[in-house]
């Protein structure tokens, strides 16, 4: 079976000005020579700290970061080089589920034209199959369909985060993108939620890419991982060989640096003194 | 209760709490009156230790930690509690009295580095201002303690970033500049609101190290403020567990994540996504902390709590003892209620 995506070679460049009047311009390097792919119906957990390009490396993905280098394949379609209908069905086919609900919602749009808004756009939905969906998605994400009338600030992050994962799948997409989805969230309704992402992704066979810096969050709903380093990925492979027996010396540094609440700081008082002889 | 802050270490002839807050209530204006979101909240840190201060957004953890220091926002209103730094009773200080203390006696690091600190000032300025407002330091010697407090901070190139502005360094090395200056003037307790959250875990890992080394250095007592049970676990003695405006749970750090005895704190614990196990489906606690102020009575807690009895809704558990200093508010798992209270 082919990907659902295969990413080869990909870099992604920024180009900036500044000084008088632009007089020193340049570009940054945000990703440098990246490869992976996911199969269908399976999850790559992206991991890195800020600045080491995971997001940018999703949001080439979506054709909304400049490729500057590489290829990306959306089941066998080119990102980089598509135009006009193509890049219609890419919008259809990847779609994005973003850290913040709280500012990836429009305050002003109701719960339910917020979920409508793909489907009107991206596939000329209208009328009674419109609002026929609508309600089915809510159902989909656990949520009763009078949250249709409403509006986001009515209902709490968790809630909100399950409209964006709505208004998501909307399309019946392939891929979906999770940028962190879950690290705005209080730690029970992040359970919740993974909980959920894991439960649409058996139903309705989706494709994640999930980006977090959350090696515990990863390893809950991860098949496999890339752990990416200022730009590079420094180490990728099946998520309990990755976490349980790192090979690379960056991947141990960030494992180490996770807090768990299994390592437990021993209490000064509690070592017992050295006694001299 | 009351008895707390007067006890003595013995040897030192010091209270034993560098700081006790007893019987908290924050209280905010809504359209029909007051509302609590701090109902009556007792925190106690001793010196070098640190205790965290768990809870969920709007638990009332970070608006306890602001009665604590005096820097409630405007609309808010402490009504009762008494707050006991050291030997001397503050809850009755005036503003004036208490900026004389806040940054000389007891300090407190924000969140976020770059919003707490002055953007057109430099980091030397900064760190240097208390020393010379409190302590009465001229600027050759605040310049020099301010040079070691970095320096000790793990600060790279010291002299260049006394010289610098907050946006030419980064979050980790911002948050270093704040803890020095909330550390300048040698203050026995330090509040810290979520201090690493905004940093990526290398530099988490970094910081609260840091915190740790000043809190065994100086035997400073700090309320690490925080919703990452994982961090709590990495760095506290003690961790104090913040649910709809009251503490329902406090003990030794180990007690509390190896045998948690609220519900609300088994639950926390519960649905940590560990790093070394998948679980399928992750443990959840149901609902959600929404519509927790419109509960009247009873267990704030009970709405969502699988083990809940019928005194749960209508009486609100007390804190009780359940191991060695270590105290819950559950009629079920921290005992029933008896004849004489109440």
């Amino acid at each position: 079976m082919t990907a659902t995506v295969e990413v080869s070679d990909l870099v992604v460049e920024y180009r900036y000005r500044s000084g008088p009047l632009g007089v020193n311009a340049g570009s940054v390097r945000a990703v440098d020579g990246v490869s992976f792919d996911i199969a269908p119906g399976r999850t790559l957990g992206l991991v890195g700290e800020s600045g080491s390009g995971k997001t940018s490396v999703a949001r080439a993905i979506l054709g909304i970061a400049p490729i500057a280098a590489g290829r990306i394949l959306l089941r066998g379609r080119d990102v980089s080089t598509a135009t006009g209908s193509e890049r219609r069905q890419i919008r259809r086919d990847a779609q994005m589920v973003f850290q913040q609900p709280t500012t990836s919602l429009d305050p002003r749009m109701t719960i339910g034209s917020t979920i409508a808004e793909p489907l009107v756009h991206l596939l000329g939905m209208r009328g009674r199959a419109l609002a026929t969906r609508v309600s089915e998605l809510l159902h989909l994400v656990g949520l009763e369909a009078e949250y249709a009338t409403r509006r986001p600030r009515q209902l709490s992050g968790g809630q909100r985060q399950r409209v964006a994962i709505a208004r998501a799948i909307a399309t019946s997409p392939s891929l979906v993108v999770c940028d962190e989805p879950t690290s705005s969230l209080d730690v029970s309704v992040q359970a919740q939620i993974i909980n959920l992402l894991v439960r649409l992704q058996s139903e309705l066979g989706l494709t994640y890419l999930f980006i977090s810096h959350d090696l515990g969050t990863i390893r809950q709903i991860a098949d496999t991982i890339a752990v990416l380093h200022l730009g590079r990925i420094v180490e990728a492979g099946a998520v309990d060989k990755v976490l349980g027996a790192p090979a690379d010396d960056y991947t141990r540094t960030l494992l180490a640096a996770v807090p768990s609440i299994d390592r437990i700081r021993v209490p000064r008082a509690a070592i017992a003194p050295v006694v001299s002889a | 209760m009351k008895a707390a802050a007067a006890i003595a270490s013995p040897a030192t002839g010091l209270p034993a709490a560098a700081l006790t807050g007893e019987g908290i209530v924050v209280e905010f204006p809504i359209a029909t009156g007051w509302r609590a979101v701090v109902r009556g909240a007792s925190i106690s840190l001793a010196r070098g230790e640190i205790t965290a201060l768990v809870g969920e957004t709007g638990s009332g953890k970070t608006m306890t930690a602001l009665a604590l220091i005096g820097l409630l926002p405007p609309t808010a209103r402490r009504r009762a509690g008494r707050i006991t730094l050291g030997r001397d009773d503050i809850s009755r200080l005036g503003s004036q009295a208490m900026s004389r203390i806040r940054g000389r006696r007891i300090s407190m690091v924000f969140q976020d580095p770059m919003t707490a600190l002055n953007p057109v000032l430099t980091i030397g300025f900064q760190v240097e201002e208390p020393m010379r407002a409190h302590l009465g330091l001229d600027s050759r010697l605040a310049h020099a303690r301010a040079r070691e407090l970095l320096d000790q901070l793990g600060m790279p190139d010291v002299d260049r970033t006394l010289r610098r502005y907050p946006h030419e360094l980064s979050g980790g090395m911002r948050q270093r500049a704040l803890i020095a200056l909330a550390l300048a003037c040698d203050p026995e307790v330090l509040l810290a609101d979520e201090p690493t959250t905004a940093l990526d875990v290398t530099v988490q890992a970094q910081i609260l190290e840091l915190l740790r080394e000043q809190v065994d250095r100086r035997g400073l007592a700090v309320l690490l403020v925080t919703h990452d049970l994982g961090v709590a676990a990495q760095v506290a003695d003690r961790i104090e567990v913040m649910y709809g405006g009251t503490i329902v749970e406090g003990g030794p750090v180990e007690q509390m994540l190896r045998r948690p005895n609220h519900p609300y704190t088994r639950g926390l614990v519960g649905c940590v996504p560990r790093v070394d196990t998948r679980l399928r489906p992750l443990p959840t606690l149901p609902g959600s902390v929404q519509g927790v102020w419109d509960i009247a009575a009873g267990c704030r807690f009970a709405p969502r709590c699988a083990s809940a009895i019928d005194i749960c809704r209508i009486r609100e558990p007390d804190l009780r003892a359940v191991e060695p200093a270590h105290e819950s508010a559950c009629w079920v798992y921290a005992g029933p209620p008896s004849e004489s209270r109440g």
